[in-house]
């Protein structure tokens, strides 16, 4: 999801840095991709000021890792006041612990649940979900 | 409706759950125990552990009997060769693949086949969420009023107290989230950077409202 979102903001015109732990991860974005990548542990606060949190007016936390990504959001939300943070989460549970803090959360999984359950109650239409 | 899921993963696994829980019949199918434990002993469908696109193991899912199949598994292979044989073989009335190479989707075109792209998904929403001006829609009241919470990114002389706002863009601000938590704000209460208000305000104040003292995501 990640590189998918990366490369999209990017092809709009945005300034976006990407980091990964894992730098194999990179070959994921697309070839028109033409912003920074930086191989980082983005629960490591010195690398995230490397990587610009501090001017940063986004931060995405879409590791696949529920409890990374909290700790990204928290500290991108909570320390350096990013303006606008978005997490991922699959557990839609644990998203208590970031109450009260300026973060907005997407479910994948229960976004996929969702579209399963109006495709199987449809009588027999062919649908396009996403173009 | 008897279900057979294909797969499971995070996906397959949540799926299996919620629609059992909504009173579905569920089989599932992974050559995973690992994957399979997480659905815990409260699941109360049927769990088949083998090679997914074996004919026995779909047999033994009920492929025969099944109203619905979804191929939700990480392997794009393994969810076209299943949706070949629910199709052409067993024709199950519902078949539904999740896609993870958006590049397979004309085989399922081709075959008349319903997909999802959870990634898809939720980059869609993603998007929604950035391009939503640095605010949250709480609640919408009827067709003209909605219920708002914003940052506070800048104010000015005119309007930097909860009763100047109120005055100036006709809304009510009734909690203020401060320091982490939330509190009922006094009329002469003055805002500071980084507050969020939540707001009762008509629509057609409200993106005054934002423009005045929130940023915009040009996106």
């Amino acid at each position: 999801m990640g590189a998918n979102i990366a490369s999209l903001l990017s092809s709009q015109g945005l300034d976006v840095i990407v980091l990964d732990i894992d730098g194999s991860a990179f070959s994921k974005l697309s070839p028109k991709y033409s912003g920074f990548t930086a191989v980082a542990d983005a629960t490591d606060i010195d690398e995230l000021i490397n990587a610009g949190i501090e001017r940063a007016d986004v931060v995405i936390s879409a590791t696949d890792n529920d409890n990374k990504n909290l700790m990204i959001a928290q500290i991108a939300s909570k320390i350096f006041n990013v303006p606008k943070v978005i997490s991922q989460l699959f557990d839609s549970e644990k998203e208590i612990v970031c109450r009260g803090l300026n973060i907005q959360f997407v479910y994948p999984t229960k976004l996929s649940t969702i579209e399963f359950e109006n495709l199987i109650s449809q009588n027999g239409e062919l649908k396009e979900i996403i173009q | 409706m008897y279900i057979i899921i294909v797969g499971c993963g995070r996906l397959g696994s949540n799926l299996a759950k919620e629609l059992s829980d909504i009173g579905h019949d569920i089989s599932i199918i992974d050559h995973d125990s690992g994957r399979l434990s997480v659905l815990g002993s409260g699941f109360n469908g049927h769990i088949v552990k083998g090679v997914e696109f074996d004919n026995d193991n779909l047999l033994d899912a009920g492929i025969d009997k099944a109203d619905a199949i979804l191929a939700v598994s990480q392997d794009d292979n393994i969810n076209i060769t299943i949706s070949l044989i629910a199709k052409n073989i067993y024709h199950v009335p519902k078949i539904v693949a999740r896609i993870n190479d958006p590049n397979r989707k004309y085989f399922y075109n081709k075959l008349n086949i319903d997909t999802i792209n959870p990634v898809q998904l939720g980059v869609e929403i993603l998007k929604s969420r950035l391009t939503v001006k640095s605010l949250d829609i709480i609640a919408a009241l009827d067709k003209d009023y909605e219920i708002i919470e914003l940052t506070v990114h800048k104010l000015n002389e005119k309007a930097n107290s909860v009763m100047k706002i109120e005055a100036k863009y006709h809304c009510i601000i009734s909690g203020l989230l401060q320091n982490g938590s939330i509190l009922l704000p006094k009329k002469d209460e003055l805002l500071k950077k980084g507050d969020r208000i939540i707001c009762t305000i008509n629509k057609k104040d409200r993106d005054k409202l934002i423009s005045s003292i929130s940023k915009e995501m040009s996106i």
